[in-house]
């Protein structure tokens, strides 16, 4: 593999910034309620994410990195195959662009799961 | 416009919508990152890109410029280059380099920028390569470009690896045109052999080697010195043939042979010339310089000490002409008997610090009223070869002067710097004023508004402050005659005594001088006693005020390079005129203890004295000789090493030898020892078995080392080229192994005599005879593959023999720029900020703001009570609000 624009790795720059925002948790002003039933829909006091939210954090983070540098390595035109076969213009082949569509669907499937909505817990009946 | 690699890659954009929909389908600012980030997914996957035209292109047009070109070489540039401008496309861009020995961007690719300047091209020889790698450099890395070479090909390099690795690497295609003079039918004269170094009164025959092509009939002409001394036909055979011809004798010195021989038809004739010097050694002797020339004994005391002891003398006036390096190695030493620094000029000055530190020459100053610090040597080379600091007068004048100084007001462009340099040279002038002293300032325009009147030095505070003040007023044109007119009434009113004017103007000013018949300082030649002139600039004001000069005889010029001069210039003048550190009382003469006791005379030998002397303090490293008994720390006689040379300061005036009474012949004595010392007429001699020989242009210094009796060569020798010219720069090669001795090869550069030196450190060791180019290096070789050397050039880098009707300009070419990586950064940011909204949930905040202000639908009107029924009827009226309720429940 070839990266015709090895520039483009200039853009794993902002992996250092994905992890400080995934670090960074804020912490939510406490909030008095007026009755148990409001409980539900408020979030717990002084705390943004659930427990079980702090365990999926690893994860989340490597999916986002991941992200990155995927769109890095896309952005450098990676090429497969010997360049003397290239084109004078410098144009990519199919294999080239069937590779780059793919990086860009796993980029796109990296970040597309934190936007899943939770399935609705069903209330059993007694 | 923006366009896709591959537009398949867009349908990515459905089964992706259909996942967010799906799964992740949100409305609002979040609903838009979500979509905007996949959709810079697939346009990134479909790969984005613009056409780009690249409409023109870079045509480098390399002219060689050197002596070799034919004659009609350079009118042919110059109508190929208006044509090349006129052949531009939009966008097409057009650039010339000139070439010879250096290379020279007569215009840029850029037009607008001006072409260098202050540089011009050395014709003597041919370095193509250089002026590619020129060339090159004005091609920016993305452009296309294309050289046309416009020479004869004669380098005498072969082609530099690295140059060829970067005519392989740039792919900028050179083109070339073969100019150049047809060789068939060339006579040549390729040597000259004979004698370079030669005693008085032998003649030296030279023996000529010239090549014909055909038989000839052609004549010999000798210059010898530039005075043509041989003129006589030779018949030339075809092939090569030998003739012989004989100098004259020649008395001692140096002189330059040149021999030119001319053949009829001879498309070359340059190579028919070959220069050659020859020394004529004779005793070595010593150059004494004075203020007239005048060699008698009662004239010049220097000269009868000399010729006393038993040394060579030459006597001659101190002037520019026989200040010069090649004139002054001639002799062993250089005397300059009180000589101010006007006689010497600069370039004087220049020559004689070479001819010390570089050559090794010896110079020997003496006293008297027109030397030393009273000469002007302040601050000069002069001063810093010198084993004495000159000191400021420590003597009263007896008379009261008045000084009035002339300067020009600001000039449109003048920087505030020079106004500055002037206030510190007039505030230094008011500080050398006596008490008895007057001061005035003038200034060259019309009304006379900043001029400062005349005023006693006794309130020096008020003119330094006036002095320090001189500002001129702003939109005033300048009135060179006016201001004299005024300068001259101001020095008339001035109390008796001395009275000096300074004119410190630019350079500009001196044509509206007036004439003799409106010329108020001609007019009244008594309203100042002395006139000094210092122009700012480089013109030579003789021509203009010689007038002036004839008319008031105390008349100085000055030029000033520039407004920093300023200040020592003005200085410098004051100590001229008011002959600083000169002090005319008699000293008693005697030897400092610290001095060599081989030349200590007896204790009880009476050493004299001398009539007058110069104050001046010992530089460290320099010896005493003698000294004022009355003040020992005061050096009457001082010596030093100046680098290879030897300098002797004698800060008295030395006279003659009718007083015996005196002591002065003790004296005299004294300093004809410490003159052949500088001269190196005492002492071990100079290591003579040093040669020169020249090959083309290539001199090689030997050693021989078979006369052992003479010692060996010590480690580290190196010999030096001192050119006779100060601008052409020296050369230093170390002496190496070569055979029973050592030897070492200079190349000469520059049609100059050069001296070669020898010397290990800052000991001199030996000196050859002069050696000079014989002609330039671009006639000392035949040029036969010029035509070979462009043709590799341009097969190395996909050019072409060009012919005038080609096309010179690239056609426009389409280019494809991908524009991945922009879109990546974009996908980048969008991808950060939808990560920011994960973690903080801005964008219910922005939807909210969007709803507060766009989005706010009317207030639906509540729906109107129904109408509860009008029945009497209780019952019916509770059955109808309980069926209510339930239907709200």
């Amino acid at each position: 593999m070839h990266l015709m624009n090895p520039s483009g790795l200039w853009l794993l720059v902002a992996l250092p910034l994905v992890v400080l925002l995934d670090l960074y948790r804020p912490r939510l002003p406490l909030r008095e309620v007026s009755a148990l039933a409001l409980w539900r829909s408020a979030p717990a006091a002084g705390q943004a994410d659930p427990p079980q939210a702090r365990q999926r954090a690893p994860r989340a983070l490597a999916r986002d990195a991941l992200a990155v540098v995927l769109l890095a390595v896309a952005a450098c035109d990676p090429r497969f195959g010997p360049l003397a076969e290239r084109a004078p213009s410098g144009g990519s082949g199919a294999v080239d662009a069937l590779a780059r569509a793919g990086i860009c669907v796993a980029a796109a499937a990296l970040v597309g799961t934190h936007w899943i909505r939770p399935r609705p817990v069903s209330r059993k009946q007694p | 416009m923006i366009h896709f690699t591959h537009p398949l890659a867009l349908l990515l954009a459905v089964p992706l919508g259909a996942a967010c929909l799906r799964w992740a389908a949100v409305g609002g600012a979040r609903g838009v990152l979500r979509v905007a980030w996949l959709l810079l997914l697939v346009a990134i996957a479909a790969g984005p890109a613009v056409d780009r035209f690249d409409k023109g292109s870079t045509l480098i047009l390399v002219i060689d410029r050197s002596l070799s070109m034919p004659a009609l070489a350079a009118g042919y540039a110059a109508d190929l280059t208006r044509r090349l401008d006129a052949q531009r496309g939009p966008g097409d861009r057009l650039a010339v380099v000139g070439f010879g020995r250096n290379s020279v961007v007569e215009r840029y690719p850029n037009a607008s920028r001006p072409p260098e300047s202050g540089l011009r091209v050395d014709p003597e020889e041919t370095q193509l390569y250089d002026a590619v790698a020129m060339a090159l450099d004005l091609v920016a890395p993305t452009e296309r470009a294309r050289l046309l070479l416009l020479s004869d090909g004669g380098t005498p390099e072969p082609l530099p690896a690295a140059l060829a690795d970067r005519l392989r690497s740039s792919g900028v295609p050179i083109d070339f045109r073969y100019v150049a003079r047809p060789g068939a039918g060339d006579a040549a004269l390729n040597e000259v052999r004979g004698e370079t170094e030669r005693m008085p009164g032998r003649e030296t025959v030279f023996e000529l080697q010239i090549t014909a092509p055909a038989p000839a009939r052609s004549t010999l002409r000798v210059y010898r010195n530039g005075v043509s001394i041989h003129n006589q036909p030779i018949e030339l055979p075809a092939g090569t043939s030998r003739h012989t011809w004989t100098a004259p004798e020649d008395g001692p010195g140096l002189s330059h042979y040149r021999f030119e021989i001319d053949v009829p038809g001879d498309p070359i004739p340059e190579n028919n010339r070959w220069d050659t010097l020859v020394r004529t050694a004779g005793q070595p002797a010593i150059l004494v310089l004075n203020g007239t020339g005048d060699d008698a004994p009662a004239a010049d005391p220097v000269a009868e000490l000399l010729r006393g002891a038993g040394m060579a003398v030459r006597v001659a006036r101190a002037e520019p002409s026989l200040i010069r390096l090649d004139r002054l190695t001639e002799f062993a030493a250089c005397v300059l008997e009180n000589v101010g620094l006007d006689e010497v000029t600069a370039p004087g000055l220049a020559a004689l610090e070479r001819y010390v530190t570089q050559w090794g020459g010896g110079l020997v100053v003496t006293g008297g009223p027109h030397s030393f610090a009273a000469g002007g040597y302040r601050s000069t080379p002069l001063d810093t070869l010198l084993p004495v600091e000159l000191s400021r007068t420590t003597a009263r004048r007896a008379t009261a002067r008045t000084l009035v100084v002339l300067t020009d007001p600001r000039r449109p462009d003048q920087p505030e710097a020079e106004w500055e340099s002037l206030r510190t040279a007039l505030v230094a002038l008011v500080n050398e004023l006596q008490l008895s002293d007057t001061f005035g300032l003038v200034l060259s325009e019309a009304t006379g508004a900043g001029d400062v009147p005349l005023r006693s030095a006794a309130d020096r505070e008020a003119l330094r402050d006036a002095a320090a003040s001189v500002t001129a007023p702003r939109q005033v044109p300048s009135s060179l005659p006016l201001a004299l007119g005024r300068a001259a009434a101001m020095l008339r009113q001035a109390p008796a005594g001395e009275k000096h004017l300074l004119v410190c103007v630019d350079e500009s000013l001196l044509p509206d001088w007036p004439q003799a018949g409106a010329d108020p300082l001609r007019l009244a030649p008594a309203a100042a006693s002395s006139v000094t002139v210092v122009s700012r600039g480089a013109a030579q004001p003789r021509s203009l005020l010689s007038g002036l000069a004839d008319s008031l005889p105390g008349t100085r010029f000055v030029a000033a390079g520039n407004a920093e001069e300023l200040p020592r210039l003005l200085l410098q003048d004051m100590e001229v005129r008011s002959q600083t550190g000169f002090i005319d009382e008699p000293r008693t003469v005697a030897v400092p203890s610290g001095a060599d006791a081989v030349d200590k005379p007896a204790a009880d030998a009476p050493l004299g004295s001398v009539p007058a002397f110069h104050a001046a303090r010992l530089k460290a490293g320099a010896v005493a000789r003698l000294a004022a008994r009355e003040d020992p720390s005061s050096p009457l006689l001082a010596r030093w090493s100046r680098a290879l040379g030897r300098v002797t300061a004698v800060s008295f005036p030395l006279i003659g030898s009718e007083d015996p009474d005196a002591g002065i012949d003790r004296v005299r004595a004294f300093v004809a020892q410490e003159i052949r010392w500088a001269a190196r007429l005492a002492g071990p001699p100079l290591d003579p078995r040093f040669t020169a020989r020249v090959s083309g242009d290539w001199a090689t210094i030997v050693w021989d080392a078979r006369d052992n009796q003479l010692g060996t060569l010590p480690a580290g020798a190196v010999v030096s080229l001192v050119g006779s010219d100060p601008d052409t720069p020296g050369k230093t090669e170390p002496l190496r192994a070569d055979g029973s001795g050592q030897m070492a090869r200079l190349r000469l550069d520059r049609p100059d005599a050069y001296f070669p030196v020898v010397r290990s450190d800052e000991t001199l060791l030996g000196r050859t005879a002069p050696v000079m180019r014989p002609r330039p290096p671009e006639f000392l070789r035949p040029n036969s593959g010029g035509r070979a050397v462009l043709s590799e050039l341009a097969q190395r880098t996909g050019g072409h023999p060009w012919v005038d009707d080609e096309q010179p300009y690239d056609e426009p070419v389409k280019t494809t720029v991908s524009l991945l990586e922009p879109f990546a950064w974009l996908a980048l940011a969008v991808f950060l900020v939808e990560l920011a909204d994960r973690k903080f949930g801005f964008t219910g905040a922005i939807d909210a703001a969007v709803r507060t202000v766009w989005g706010r639908r009317p207030e639906a009107p509540e729906p109107a009570a129904a109408s509860e029924p009008t029945g009497e009827d209780v019952f019916e009226r509770a059955k109808e609000r309980s069926r209510r309720r339930v239907t709200r429940g």
